[in-house]
C-alpha cells in the first residue's frame, strides 16, 4: 500500500471522526481502530478487483455514509467523556501563554479547594490549616506551567527534534516540587527552618522521581497531540 | 431472493454482534465476516456502523475490548479484538426469548406462525 492509499484511507476514516464531538483520546482510538478496519478492508477489494482507484472507491461504500456513521459515533460516546472534553479544552487552549494558563489553572484550585476546605476546617477547629489550600494552588501552579513547559520541549516533530535542554531545565526544576512545598508548609505550621529542613530529608527520594512522574503521562500527552494534528490535517472536503 | 438492509437491519444488532462472539473473540471485521456468514450473504451491514454497536455494548460492560498487540500490516494501526462478557452473554439469551415471542406474535397476526 503507497502513501497515497494510505492517505486516501485516512480520509475516509476522518470524514466520519473529526465531526464526532468526543475527547482527544477518544477520537485517536476510533481513528485507529477504523484505520485498520479500512486498511484490511482496502486489500480485500484491491485483490479482487485488482485496481487500487476501484478498491478505494469500493472500501468508501463498504465503510458507510459518513455523515450517517458520525451520527451514530455521536450516539455511542459515553456522559462520562464530557469531563475529558472539559479538561482537555482547559489544558489546550492555543490563546494563551503558559504562564496565564498555569495561574488560571491555580485561581480555580484555589477557589475549589476554599469552597470545600474552609467550611470543614471551620467547623472542626482547625483554621490554623488554611495554608494546605495555598500549598495545593502552588503544586498545581507548578504542575501546570512545568508540564507545560516539558509538553512543549517533546512536542516537536522529529525534523526539528527535541528541546532535550529545556526538558532537562524543567525536569531538574520539577524535583524541588514536593521539597520545596514540604519545607514551605513546615515553615507555616511550625516557624522552625531547622525542623522544616529534616522533615524534608526522608523526601528525598520522591523529589529525585518527581521529574519521571511528570515526564511519562506528559510525553504519552505529547505523542497523542502530535497524531491528533496529523489526523486534522487531512484534507476531508 | 432481495438483500436486507438499512433500518431492517439496524434493529437487534447489538444481539447480532453478541452472538457472534459467543463463536469466540473477533476483531470487526471478522465480526462483519460472521455476521454475512450466518446470513448467507443476505443481510447487508455498512461496516462502519458495527463501530457505534461495539462502542455501546463496550460502555454497557456487554463486550471487553484489548488491542491486538502487532498493529495491522506493514504501517498499519492496531485492531482490537473483542470478547463476550457474562454481562453480555445474559442480554444475548434475553434477547433470544424476546426474538423468540416477537416472532411467535408476529407471526400470529400475521396468519404464517413460527
Amino acid at each position: 500500500m503507497n502513501e497515497s492509499t494510505q492517505a486516501q484511507l485516512r480520509i475516509i476514516v476522518e470524514r466520519v471522526v473529526r465531526p464526532v464531538r468526543a475527547s482527544m483520546s477518544r477520537k485517536l482510538k476510533m481513528r485507529e481502530e477504523l484505520l485498520a478496519h479500512t486498511s484490511a478492508v482496502f486489500e480485500e477489494e484491491a485483490a479482487r478487483l485488482d485496481n487500487e482507484q476501484a478498491a478505494l472507491e469500493q472500501t468508501a461504500q463498504r465503510f458507510g455514509n459518513p455523515a450517517e456513521l458520525t451520527g451514530q459515533l455521536q450516539v455511542s460516546i459515553p456522559t462520562s467523556d464530557l469531563l475529558q472534553r472539559f479538561l482537555e479544552g482547559m489544558a489546550l487552549r492555543t490563546d494563551e501563554s503558559m504562564l496565564h494558563r498555569a495561574v488560571r489553572f491555580t485561581v480555580v484550585t484555589f477557589f475549589v479547594c476554599a469552597v470545600y476546605l474552609l467550611p470543614a476546617f471551620f467547623v472542626q477547629s482547625r483554621l490554623i490549616e488554611w495554608p494546605l489550600i495555598m500549598a495545593f494552588g502552588i503544586t498545581v501552579f507548578y504542575f501546570a506551567f512545568h508540564s507545560d513547559l516539558m509538553r512543549q520541549a517533546l512536542d516537536l516533530d522529529g525534523a526539528k527534534g527535541r528541546l532535550w535542554r529545556r526538558y532537562a531545565i524543567a525536569a531538574a526544576a520539577s524535583s524541588f516540587l514536593v521539597s520545596g512545598v514540604t519545607i514551605g508548609l513546615g515553615l507555616t505550621f511550625s516557624g522552625d527552618g531547622r525542623s522544616s529542613l529534616t522533615d524534608v530529608l526522608p523526601l528525598l527520594p520522591a523529589a529525585v522521581l518527581t521529574p519521571v512522574a511528570f515526564v511519562v503521562p506528559v510525553d504519552c500527552f505529547a505523542a497523542e497531540l502530535r497524531s491528533h494534528r496529523k489526523w486534522m490535517s487531512l484534507p476531508i472536503n | 431472493v432481495e438483500a436486507i438492509n438499512g433500518d431492517k437491519l439496524r434493529g437487534h444488532l447489538e444481539e447480532r454482534v453478541l452472538s457472534t462472539l459467543e463463536r469466540g473473540d473477533a476483531h470487526g471485521l471478522e465480526i462483519v465476516g460472521r455476521l454475512e456468514e450466518a446470513g448467507c450473504g443476505l443481510l447487508r451491514l455498512t461496516e462502519g456502523s458495527l463501530y457505534p454497536a461495539l462502542y455501546r455494548l463496550e460502555a454497557a460492560g456487554e463486550v471487553k475490548a484489548v488491542w491486538e498487540a502487532e498493529p495491522y500490516g506493514r504501517r498499519g494501526a492496531r485492531r482490537r479484538i473483542y470478547r463476550l462478557t457474562g454481562k453480555g452473554q445474559r442480554k444475548l439469551n434475553e434477547g433470544r426469548v424476546e426474538w423468540q415471542q416477537l416472532v411467535h406474535v408476529i407471526g400470529g397476526i400475521l396468519g404464517a406462525p413460527a
